[in-house]
């Protein structure tokens, strides 16, 4: 479906050589990380806010929907085009415009990788704190438009507590700013709507955040045990002991083997699961903290804990940690991961189910997870070009959503509903509570050409459009 | 005017205990306005059925809670029910194990804090807005309370895990929704949670909410310090915040606000002192003890030897009272004003040099205090009736010129409280820029019947 | 622009099936995008290895034609394997693109200029002399600036006439000329080395080729040059398979007959390519073996050094070094730590190390030739790491860098020189003393 006459208008917003239109082009741009697939008409490629925002009004007066891109590495699908219109990629607006410490804020383009600002920011002795697995790749805008978690937010919280300010371009084109480098700015925290929003009401061209103050001290363990349930009690009695650690996340026996054939780290390929547990602050009194996570890892029958000697053995355990997604690829092609969130205290019982539905339905499924948080990634490996396999794994996935929510959870912690949690969004929400969404949608984006389809479910009752 | 019809329902909805008429009304006006009764449900049956008659009828509600924060916001453009929320207090669920408390909107912050205390090790909200005792969780929710430990915790935007409102809307099955939930992360749909925080009740009425909380820490301390000259606070502020120690507050105060919590009045060393910095530490035990080392020694070093270190019932005492600060001012006179001014970080310094100013050229006093690590002043002026229609044009013009100057700094000015003429004859909470006609929106949305607070939010909604 | 021959074969699908469950391996996780130096300057899709792998899966399951649309995507890989050294599943997506660009040129026919290079210049030494001689006196003669004047470059394509200024000048006499400055081996040598000329350094950096025997000999070697053609990684690079096999069949005839240590090469490109020789005939029982043994004697040059012992160093240079991993040394060899191994032990270096030392550098063989405009960014991206050290001198081990690097100098206007590593320890050795 394409409109020669649309590409034109397009090309002469943003120059010519910066539409992509032709089929192969497009099909490099009908995928994210997820599973699903879309074809967009058209993929615009934006430098300034300006051009941004001509881009969605020309969209608007040709009624096609318009939705934003950063490096693609959504894995709910919330990137991907559900009919068609115009990807508005953001990759080439990646300058981080401002480092203030002063007032302890940066501002950065949505198109900044997030591990650039973290890297920009580390040799002036400050951090970003929302620090996704995917950080070398998502953008700060992806971030805003999933409110991103990553291992650190179980102390520090997530992308939505370090955002105070955006620019946005509104679904009808009008540029606003919300928030800034203050705080408790009057009126309706819109930045807080927006941050989460995965894309459906507006195209975000500049972000404010938080930056902090590097912790003076930090400690790596990487906790080895002989069982699952033994790791995640472990969990539970640190937090239940009233110790707060900037991270706690857990790999079992299939994702540890992915992972030590990536980056050799020194992952105990025997072991069923691993916690790496981060202690940060300041150092005094650490070394007792350090020794009471020990005596309760011992507790729980921990088979060793090692301590990461230097900077270089800590990076290589995270870059293992964080690139667990892509290494399962060593061992099957395609993987649905689930991002359900359970209470940390449930976590034992929820592992059970999710080894039951593996077993039930003959799929392998390892579990990598931010264990402190309660969220869940249970990754159900497979190859996706079986067909019959996919629709498998959709079933396996809903009951793992279903087991998530029985426990008192939630369906998505920090992925996003984009579409592949859609339907599960039942689970959790009725009609009503469904119907206050959209209500805020509509505020946003009366037209529904924004992102359109994506995290909330249409509805019979004063539904979409 | 309600009349006696819908006064007959509305006592068959809550019961003859739950109106209050006559006399009792004018405690529960509103920026002088007096409402036509208020009502006490005792669930959130009640509120649903309260609303939908009021829906029916056209009137129009204040939600009230502790009754703390109603100086906030413009007067109410008609004011016929206020609906009082105090009888909505169960504390529904205190999971320690997963540092998560559940209570409806009545509760009192007091009343969780002092729950939350006995269970497992003993846990806290980490939420301090001035009038614990009497502010509720759903007041302090939909006016965004924050107190001075929001410099380590954060605000309720920070706070807030799931919360549960009734929408004013006329529709088939109820009223009540809910979002967010139980865990601590959660992207499920839209972050609702952020649209009703600080929404002054203009969209929805809060009745459940369920909020992070944390282990009470181990050890706690205050350090006061007090200086010759007003600069010297903020240096100390400045480099706290700049290093990588950890202090949970940090509060800069005047001379005058020093008067207004000394019970005793000040002692000779004190005269000496114009200004004072309140630094709150706490954590594990030796890292509260490296910081208050560290602290005395940075102050030493910039020639003061006015140190005090509060523990203890002490400890809670002092803030106690600099929480009750807004209430001193304003029982020393019934026409003050209070502004709440927020810049970014660096020039909070310079906009509270910029108040003190402007306060002494009128000759008013003003009660400053400031959460020297967020960029937040609080000024507090006490102005009795002869006082205040003296200055009423002078301070009007200084609430224009500290707006325009803060705006400037990418900052804002928001009237706090004052008595109803002078909200008449400003605008209480300032330009809201661009993104005020989606405002507009949400609230059609959420309340098309303009029930909910009329005219007391930004830009008249 | 460029004539392309008649299309063959149009079973795209069965052709490209031999890569299916590679492609089918990348599971889009998207870490590949910031590590692609062509992604991080256009940031389009197609450049990195997902795009990739999603267009060569397309390919194979029908959902996506052979076209010219494919041209784009498939060459503009600089093949420099940051995606295979941050791909967390380890898929190997430039051997992916390879074998893409080989089917396109089999559906859509292959350009005349590259068909021309690889079966009728580079099997031909003597041609290949010709013609190179012919623009080397055409930049001598400055012709190349009129042509430019005249639009003639143009004819071959955007950025042509920037092309030609990649080289300074050409020498009029290449390395093979010059073999009568190199003197005799030493008198007491106690192995026997044979020297691998690439084309690069033959006709661009022959001075390259004299400090390389020259250390070699120093380090206790007899040196004998061989007679070589082009080791046939350009023309594998594109995808002509065929035409890449018949350079590799021949220079290991020749080689397999050798009596020699090792045969060793200052060249990165080459030493990568030439250990791949035995790759291609692993399925071959009746040479497999042959392949084997010989490619096991392929070295690089700074690898070889570390491994016999470096030669004596009697002159000192006093200079702030700098070193750039060429793709060929660093991604395909693993050839890292040889080098600044060697420099270090240069008495009177300071060494500096170069940010992102590994990133390439935009050369990428003809890469620079062919898309001139990125290269060019992805050049001023290694220059700007550059500047960083305040290096006097950037030393690397691949011709193709050095000229690249070289250029990257004169456009940033640095003062410093780019010095192959054998040039770089000719400084150090006695000089000589013929």
């Amino acid at each position: 479906m394409r409109k020669p006459n649309l590409i034109r208008k397009i090309e002469s917003i943003v120059g010519r050589g910066n539409v992509l239109y032709n089929r192969a082009n497009l099909l490099a741009y009908e995928y994210d990380a997820s599973l699903h697939r879309g074809l967009p008409d058209a993929v615009a490629f934006a430098t300034t806010t300006e051009q941004v925002s001509q881009v969605v009004k020309l969209a608007n007066r040709e009624r096609v929907p318009f939705l934003p891109r950063g490096s693609g590495t959504n894995l709910s699908g919330g990137t991907v085009p559900t009919r068609g219109g115009i990807i508005i990629a953001l990759s080439r607006m990646n300058r981080i415009l401002e480092i203030d410490l002063q007032n302890q804020r940066a501002v950065a383009e949505p198109g900044v990788f997030n591990l650039a600002l973290q890297d920009a920011l580390a040799p002036l002795g400050y951090f970003y704190a929302p620090d996704p697995a995917s950080q070398k790749v998502s953008t700060i805008g992806g971030n805003v438009g999933e409110n991103s978690g990553g291992p650190l937010c179980l102390k520090y919280g997530v992308t939505t507590n370090h955002v105070l300010g955006l620019e946005v371009v509104l679904p009808d084109g009008t540029v606003v700013q919300t928030g800034g480098k203050a705080l408790d700015y009057p009126g309706y925290d819109l930045t807080g709507i927006i941050v989460g929003s995965e894309g459906t009401t507006g195209i975000v061209t500049k972000v404010t955040v938080r930056i902090m103050r590097s912790p003076e001290a930090v400690k790596t363990f990487l906790a080895i045990y002989d069982s699952v349930e033994d790791a995640g009690r472990t969990v539970s009695d640190i937090i239940a002991e009233g110790i707060i650690p900037a991270t706690l996340e857990m790999m079992d026996k299939l994702v540890i083997k992915a992972v030590e054939e990536s980056v050799h780290a020194g992952y105990p390929l025997d072991s069923e699961a691993v916690l790496i547990i981060e202690l940060d602050g300041l150092r005094d009194g650490m070394d007792r903290l350090e020794r009471q996570v020990g005596e309760i890892c011992k507790r729980n029958r921990v088979r060793n804990i090692e301590v990461a000697a230097s900077g270089e053995q800590r990076d290589k355990l995270w870059a293992g940690r964080k690139g667990a997604f892509g290494a399962v690829g060593r061992l099957y092609p395609s993987y649905m991961v689930n991002d359900g969130t359970v209470p940390r205290t449930q976590l034992p019982r929820v592992l059970k189910r999710v080894s039951e539905i593996g077993e039930r339905y003959n799929l392998p499924i390892g579990n990598v997870f931010h264990a402190g948080d309660g969220n869940l990634h249970p990754l159900i490996l497979f190859d996706e070009r079986d067909k019959d396999q996919l629709e498998v794994v959709r079933k396996a996935s809903y009951e793992i959503l279903q087991a998530c929510v029985d426990a008192g959870g939630t369906i998505s912690g920090e992925h996003g509903i984009g579409l592949e949690k859609l339907q599960a969004m039942g689970l959790l929400f009725g009609p009503k509570d469904i119907g206050a969404m959209w209500k805020v949608k509509r505020a946003f984006d009366p037209t529904n050409l924004c992102n359109p389809g994506k995290v909330l479910p249409e509805m019979e009752t004063g539904g979409a459009l | 005017m309600t009349d006696r019809k819908t006064r007959k329902w509305l006592t068959e909805i809550v019961g003859k205990a739950g109106v209050k008429e006559g006399e009792a009304l004018r405690d529960y006006a509103v920026d002088g306005q007096v409402p036509q009764a208020v009502l006490f449900p005792g669930s959130r049956e009640e509120v649903e059925r309260i609303v939908a008659l009021a829906l029916e009828q056209g009137l129009t509600i204040v939600p009230w809670g502790g009754g703390t924060h109603m100086g906030l916001g413009a007067p109410p453009r008609r004011l016929d029910l206020v609906l009082c929320l105090t009888r909505l207090d169960r504390i529904v669920d205190q999971d320690h194990e997963n540092m998560t408390v559940t209570a409806e909107a009545g509760v009192c912050l007091a009343a969780i804090q002092e729950n939350l205390r006995h269970i497992g090790s003993g846990f806290f909200l980490p939420l301090d807005p001035p009038f614990g005792d009497k502010a509720t969780l759903g007041g302090a929710i939909a006016g965004n309370s924050s107190g001075p430990r929001r410099l380590r915790y954060g605000t309720l935007r920070d706070l807030v895990l799931g919360i549960e409102v009734i929408i004013p809307e006329q529709g088939a099955e109820g009223l009540k929704t809910v979002a967010g939930g139980k865990t601590v992360k959660n992207v499920s749909g839209y972050d609702m949670s952020k649209l009703y925080i600080g929404s002054l009740g203009t969209l929805a009425i809060i009745v459940e909410a369920t909020c992070r909380i944390l282990p009470v820490p181990e050890d706690q301390a205050t350090v006061i310090i007090g200086f010759p000259s007003s600069e010297q606070p903020w240096a100390l502020a400045r480099t706290l915040l700049e290093s990588q120690l950890l202090p949970s507050c940090i509060e800069v105060y005047n001379s005058m606000t020093a008067s207004m919590l000394s019970a005793r009045g000040k002692s000779s060393a004190e005269t000496a002192v114009e200004a004072w910095v309140a630094v709150g530490i706490e954590g594990i035990r030796e890292a509260v003890e490296r910081q208050i080392a560290e602290i005395e020694n940075l102050a030493r070093s910039q020639g003061t030897e006015q140190i005090e270190i509060l523990r203890g019932s002490e400890e809670v005492a002092f803030w106690r009272r600099l929480g009750r600060l807004a209430l001193e001012v304003r029982a020393k006179g019934n026409r003050s004003i209070g502004l709440k001014v927020s810049v970014p970080l660096s020039l909070t310094h310079e906009i509270s040099a910029a108040i003190e100013e402007h306060t002494a050229n009128e000759n008013v006093v003003c009660y400053q205090l400031s959460h020297a690590g967020s960029g937040i002043v609080y000024a507090h002026m006490a102005l009795d009736g002869g006082l205040y229609r003296e200055k009423e044009e002078a301070l009007t013009e200084v609430l224009h010129e500290l707006r325009k100057r803060s705006e400037g700094m990418d900052g804002s000015v928001v009237v706090a409280y004052a008595p109803p003429e002078f909200k008449g004859r400003v605008d209480v909470w300032g330009d809201v820029g661009g993104m005020f006609p989606i405002m507009q929106q949400l609230k059609r949305a959420f309340d098309p019947k303009a029930i909910l607070n009329p005219g007391r939010y930004v830009g008249g909604i | 622009m460029n004539k392309t021959e008649p299309p063959g074969d149009k079973m795209v699908g069965q052709e490209l099936l031999p890569i299916y469950d590679e492609v089918a391996r990348c599971n889009k996780c998207g870490f590949c995008l910031s590590t692609c130096p062509v992604y991080t300057i256009t940031g389009e899709e197609r450049a990195a290895a997902r795009g990739h792998n999603i267009h060569l899966q397309d390919l194979i399951e029908g959902r996506l034609e052979m076209s010219e649309e494919l041209k784009a995507p498939l060459f503009e890989c600089l093949l420099c394997r940051a995606c295979v050294a941050n791909c967390m599943s380890g898929v190997r997506t430039p051997e992916n693109v390879i074998k893409g660009r080989s089917v396109y040129m089999q559906q859509l026919g292959e350009p005349r200029l590259l068909r021309f290079v690889a079966r009728r210049l580079l099997p031909n030494p003597k041609r290949m002399d010709l013609c190179v001689r012919l623009a080397a006196l055409g930049k001598k003669s400055r012709l190349d600036r009129a042509a430019r004047a005249l639009g003639v470059l143009k004819w071959f394509g955007r950025d042509r006439d920037k092309v030609v200024d990649l080289v300074e000048r050409l020498p009029l006499r290449f390395f093979r000329e010059r073999t009568n400055e190199l003197g005799p081996d030493p008198d007491m040598a106690n192995r026997q080395v044979a020297y691998f000329v690439g084309c690069a350094t033959n006709y661009a950096l022959p001075q390259v080729g004299v400090s390389t025997v020259r250390t070699l000999r120093a380090a206790g070697c007899n040196v004998k040059i061989l007679d070589n053609l082009c080791c046939g990684l350009p023309v594998a690079s594109y995808g002509d398979e065929k035409g890449a096999k018949e350079l590799v069949l021949r220079n290991l005839d020749m080689m397999s007959r050798l009596d020699v240590d090792a045969i060793v090469t200052d060249c990165g490109s080459c030493s990568a390519f030439l250990k791949e020789y035995p790759l291609m005939f692993a399925d071959d029982p009746g040479y497999a073996d042959t392949a084997a043994r010989t490619g096991a004697k392929i070295k690089a040059l700074s690898e070889y050094l570390v491994e016999i012992g470096l030669p004596e160093f009697e002159r000192r240079v006093e200079a702030r070094v700098t070193y750039h991993d060429p793709c060929h040394m660093g991604r395909y060899q693993n050839l890292v730590d040889e080098p600044r191994e060697i420099i270090r032990s240069i008495p009177g270096i300071e060494y500096r190390e170069l940010p992102e030392a590994d990133w390439c550098c935009g050369a990428a063989g003809t890469y620079n030739i062919a898309h001139y405009g990125q290269s060019m960014e992805i050049l001023d991206r290694k220059m700007n790491n550059v500047k960083k050290t305040e290096a006097d001198i950037i030393v690397t081990t691949c011709p193709a860098c050095s000229i690249q690097l070289a250029y990257g100098v004169t456009r940033h206007g640095l003062d410093c020189e780019v010095l192959d590593l054998a040039d770089l320890v000719d400084r150090a050795l006695k000089p000589p003393f013929y």
